[in-house]
């Protein structure tokens, strides 16, 4: 037994510093298989070790302490399996040349940034792995090279520095009433209202809250498909997670903001729909509903926030949530990908029933997820269930935008040539579509209402009845007011 | 135990004193005699660490290395070691091997070798010699004569452009030097002998002399505040970076600016006492200027586009925080600012050391010259890279701890209210001024020709050995000070030993 928690021991450890031993191996063909080796430790964690195995590092930092606990290893196995499939399907898609070693350095460095957060149990790894992941995740994101993507860049980075300062800034306060730096040191400490704020600002713009959210659908429209399959999937969550970690569940300041962010949640939800179907791209629309779809989940964590003890039925919708989310995301992410250079209507089928996954046809992912959250919503909150039914109707219309945006594609690229895809492409698409459909068959039969199944059908007979004329750009209203200054400058001006 | 006395008092001295002889020999070395003069260079440098290695050693353990040697009566030399001193000695004798090196590889076939590397070993005679000093007026003439041994150094290059720049340099430190005088003499006539104690001196004297005492501080500090670069006593550091890159690199990281920031912290802590210090609420003026001056410095740095200018203010800011620290009341505040001693020392000297490299091997001196300049010379850039990241503080780079202790101290002391916007907008400018270097060196394709490329990249790597080492190994050290922050005698934790002493 002592030698099982030895290995446990050393793999944590060696989880996140794996990725960064194997980015000093040479890009080469047989290098580049590397890629999705590099997660090979971390899905041992998420997977072996005993919830509760910690291992400390007391040199380390101001005295580091890394392991896992039942949330987070079901966080780690979602991200390590999205991140494994994002490495595969890169082995043979990355540019040639220089383009191969900037790739594989910024995808270990965010790699390992995203698991050291997860495994952190104090706060300075977490804002290391934080740090390390969004600031790493600009090179992966600056792949191509052109007017539209360095513009991108630029935009994330800013508001990616923007929210690791003001989440630092809420770090030292949450320190300075805890006193230690270690999690364990959080629940039931008295935070005030502007140090619960301030990690809330902080993490809030992963979350892409409606004001902090400009940065999202420019970034994941301009990055790379496996890039953007990891920023909208895994990436973005490290604000559910960084919430968790940091709130003390139930005090008076954090349930202040708390019950704030069931609304700005909901908020989200909508603008993010609304927005999305004015949008010609659809990597952007997709997008877009990603920020939608955070919304249910800041609405979901405000809930959880408000009790101490966190509901287990709760808790665990949040997680079904998360995973649902994640892998139906990386696969219509990747898939579009995989459209781009097939071209092929097999390829627009599949992304269609993804569509609908991620809506919530029963039987799917999108049901069990949506159906357990719906279980499990305390009473207080119980006319939410309402807001959920128009939600998916929401969510169904702009998966029909989405598979509008993607038939105009077709017909404008009709004299493209297309592309054969390479067999890791085809087996990561593969292993992920098969992940997004078989994984709730784990949980059992679900009993099936019909009812709830209405809103999705009738928002995709709506969506097949619509065609839209209207767009706004990629990151809307802050970018509209930007636009139209430029504009009145430029005609004031002369 | 009389050898154990007798070494005490001899490991002070020899510390100090070594560099001073070995750099009147050097002046007498034909200009050719390279291997010589290396030699005993490196010997002495490699010397005074290991020497630099047995005090830490025996502070920690509790010796006390002292020598005192009365000139007149009321006038004493007093060279003591604590652990504030040893701090700052280390720091010295570390980066000064690391910028021998440095700059042996950088004046390679240039004129007036021994002339430069004689008044560089008087100057870092000059900077040990301050960090060990047990009194105030010790610690003033050292600090005089660093103002002199510098001189010819920021001249060195001789051209028009580096005189007037030395120029203004002196009159600036001449200048702030005797303010520090007046004030040094002032507080002597009221209190006697200015022996430095942990905790202070002053708490003891009566009521009716703290408006004296209010007086003498702001002479001190302004004094000091010209090394240390305080807005607007701040003018000829932006000038002085004419001087080869060794220089700045020294200036800024370890010699000139740290000797003003040393003095500040010694003031504070050691002569008024911190606690003393917030009772006649004098902290608070400081802290204003230290804020302002952090500001002001990072708006300045953002309109260079000369990478050593840039460079140059980014210290302006940077130093500032040291003296930030001192201005806060309570142990986590201390811990913070002393250990920006440190940090910034390592980081700003990395980052010299870089500039140096750029404008050696390929001509840059601009940063719109820099695009794509990462996959010409990688490892300078990384390099690079790692001490620009730490000075926007982010982790686990060692400004990253600074800030972390500045935040918290200033929690403690319910000073967060204007101590974090500082930070906030302090991090967000040096990410506005550090981060599009990043972008294009690393990220934007390279021009077709560099400025003037001296040293093609061949056999040795992308430029000579010397040049390309000292960046980095003071990055990697930039590194670990962050990443093992908690290890025993990392920079850290020796500035939490001394924090527990000045708090009593």
């Amino acid at each position: 037994m002592t030698d099982m928690t030895g290995m446990s021991s050393l793999l944590i450890v060696l989880a996140p510093l794996w990725p960064l031993l194997l980015a000093l191996v040479r890009p080469d063909r047989i290098g580049q298989w590397l890629l999705p080796l590099a997660v090979i430790p971390a899905l041992w964690v998420a997977l072996i070790p005993e919830p509760g195995t910690t291992v400390d590092l007391p040199w380390l930092l101001l005295g580091s302490r890394w392991g896992v606990d039942d949330t987070s290893q079901v966080f780690l196995l979602i991200t390590a399996w999205l991140w494994f499939i994002a490495g595969l399907y890169s082995v043979s898609g990355t540019p040639a040349g220089a383009g191969l070693w900037r790739f594989r350095i910024f995808f270990m460095l965010t790699l390992s940034g995203n698991i050291l957060l997860i495994l952190a149990q104090d706060m300075a790894a977490f804002f290391l792995g934080f740090a390390a992941m969004g600031l790493a995740s600009y090179g992966m994101i600056m792949q191509q090279r052109s007017v539209t993507v360095t513009r991108a860049g630029r935009v994330y980075l800013i508001w990616t520095v923007l929210g690791e300062v003001i989440l630092f800034t809420g770090i030292v306060m949450v320190l300075g009433t805890t006193g230690s730096h270690y999690f364990d040191s959080v629940p039931g400490a008295e935070l005030s209202l502007v140090a619960v704020s301030m990690v809330t600002l902080g993490l809030g713009i992963k979350l892409a809250l409606p004001g902090l959210h400009v940065w999202l659908p420019i970034a994941h429209g301009a990055a790379p498909p496996a890039v953007s399959a990891l920023l909208s999937g895994v990436m973005v969550k490290a604000g559910v997670f960084g919430l968790l970690r940091f709130l003390p569940a139930g005090t008076e300041s954090v349930v202040q903001v708390a019950e704030w962010l069931v609304p700005l949640g909901l908020v989200g939800a909508f603008y993010g729909v609304a927005i999305g179907l004015l949008q010609t791209a659809p990597k952007v629309v997709l997008a877009y509903s990603t920020m939608s779809q955070l919304g249910l989940l800041t609405m979901l964590t405000g809930i959880i926030l408000q009790q101490p003890q966190a509901e287990p039925a709760l808790l665990f919708a949040l997680l079904l949530y998360v995973a649902h989310h994640a892998w139906v995301k990386g696969a219509l992410f990747i898939g579009v990908g995989v459209f781009k250079k097939t071209l092929s209507i097999w390829v627009i089928l599949l992304l269609g029933l993804l569509a609908l996954v991620l809506a919530g046809l029963p039987y799917t992912s999108g049901a069990l997820a949506k159906g357990s959250l719906k279980a499990a919503l305390p009473g207080a909150y119980s006319w939410l269930e309402i807001w959920l039914l128009l939600s998916t109707f929401a969510t169904t219309l702009l998966m029909g935008r989405f598979l509008w945006t993607l038939f105009a594609y077709r017909a404008h690229h009709a004299a493209t040539q297309r592309i054969s895809l390479r067999l890791p492409e085809w087996l990561a698409w593969g292993l992920l579509l098969e992940t997004v459909l078989f994984w709730p068959l784990l949980f059992g039969a679900q009993p099936v209402k019909w009812v709830e199944a209405l809103p999705v059908l009738l928002g995709a007979v709506i969506a097949l009845l619509m065609a839209w004329r209207v767009r706004v750009p990629a990151g809307d209203l802050p970018v509209l007011a930007v636009h139209g200054f430029f504009r009145l400058r430029k005609r004031v001006l002369g | 135990m009389n050898v154990m006395s007798l070494i005490n008092q001899w490991l002070p001295l020899l510390i100090v004193f070594s560099s001073f002889f070995i750099g009147l020999v050097i002046f007498f070395l034909r200009e050719e005699s390279y291997h010589l003069r290396t030699f005993l260079n490196l010997l002495v440098a490699v010397g005074k660490l290991v020497l630099v290695g047995f005090l830490i050693w025996g502070v920690y353990h509790g010796q006390v290395y002292e020598i005192r040697w009365v000139i007149a009566p009321e006038l004493e030399l007093y060279l003591h070691a604590d652990a504030l001193s040893v701090l700052f000695v280390t720091l010295s004798a570390l980066l000064w091997l690391v910028t021998t090196i440095y700059a042996i590889g950088y004046l390679e076939n240039s004129p007036h070798r021994s002339r430069f590397f004689g008044f560089f070993s008087l100057c870092v005679s000059a900077t040990v010699g301050l960090a060990l000093a047990g009194n105030l007026l010790t610690f003033v003439i050292f600090y005089e004569f660093l103002t002199l041994a510098t001189y010819p150094l920021v001249a060195h290059k001789g051209r028009e452009e580096a005189r007037k720049a030395a120029r203004l340099y002196l009159a600036y430190t001449l200048g702030g030097g005797m303010v520090l005088l007046v004030g040094v003499i002032w507080l002597k006539s009221i209190v006697g002998p200015l022996t430095f104690v942990q905790g202070g001196i002053l708490d003891t004297l009566p009521v009716d002399v703290h408006d004296e005492l209010r007086w003498i501080f702001l002479l001190l500090i302004i004094g000091l505040g010209v090394k240390a670069a305080l807005v607007p006593l701040h003018g000829w550091l932006p000038k002085a970076m004419v001087a080869p890159a060794p220089v700045s690199a020294l200036l800024h990281a370890v010699a000139v600016v740290k000797a003003g920031a040393f003095g500040i912290v010694r003031v504070v802590y050691d002569m008024y006492g911190v606690e003393f210090a917030a009772e006649l609420g004098v902290l608070l003026p400081l802290g204003i200027a230290a804020a302002i001056t952090i500001v002001y410095g990072s708006i300045m740095a953002l309109f260079q586009d000369g990478l050593k200018k840039r460079l140059a203010f980014s210290t302006v800011s940077q130093v500032s925080y040291i003296a930030l620290g001192a201005s806060i009341l309570g142990p986590l505040a201390t811990i913070g600012g002393i250990v920006h001693l440190v940090h910034q020392g390592i980081m700003k000297i990395t980052l010299f050391f870089a500039a140096g490299n750029y404008a050696e091997t390929l001509g840059i001196h601009k940063v719109s010259e820099m695009n794509g300049v990462g996959k010409r010379m990688p490892l300078t850039t990384l390099a690079f890279t790692i001490a620009a990241l730490g000075m926007i503080g982010i982790p686990p780079v060692a400004g990253f701890i600074s800030k972390w202790y500045l935040g918290l101290g200033a929690m403690e002391a319910g000073a967060l209210g204007w101590v974090m916007p500082v930070l906030i907008a302090s991090s967000l400018l040096n990410a506005a001024y550090f981060l599009p270097i990043l972008y294009r060196a690393w990220f934007v394709p390279a021009a077709v020709d560099w400025p003037q490329e001296k040293i093609t990249s061949g056999r040795y790597g992308e430029t000579r050995a010397m040049l390309l080492w000292p960046p980095l190994i003071t990055a990697t050290i930039a590194l670990l000070a962050g990443l093992l922050a908690a290890m025993p005698f990392s920079p850290l934790e020796w500035v939490e030993l001394i924090a527990a002493r000045e708090y009593r």
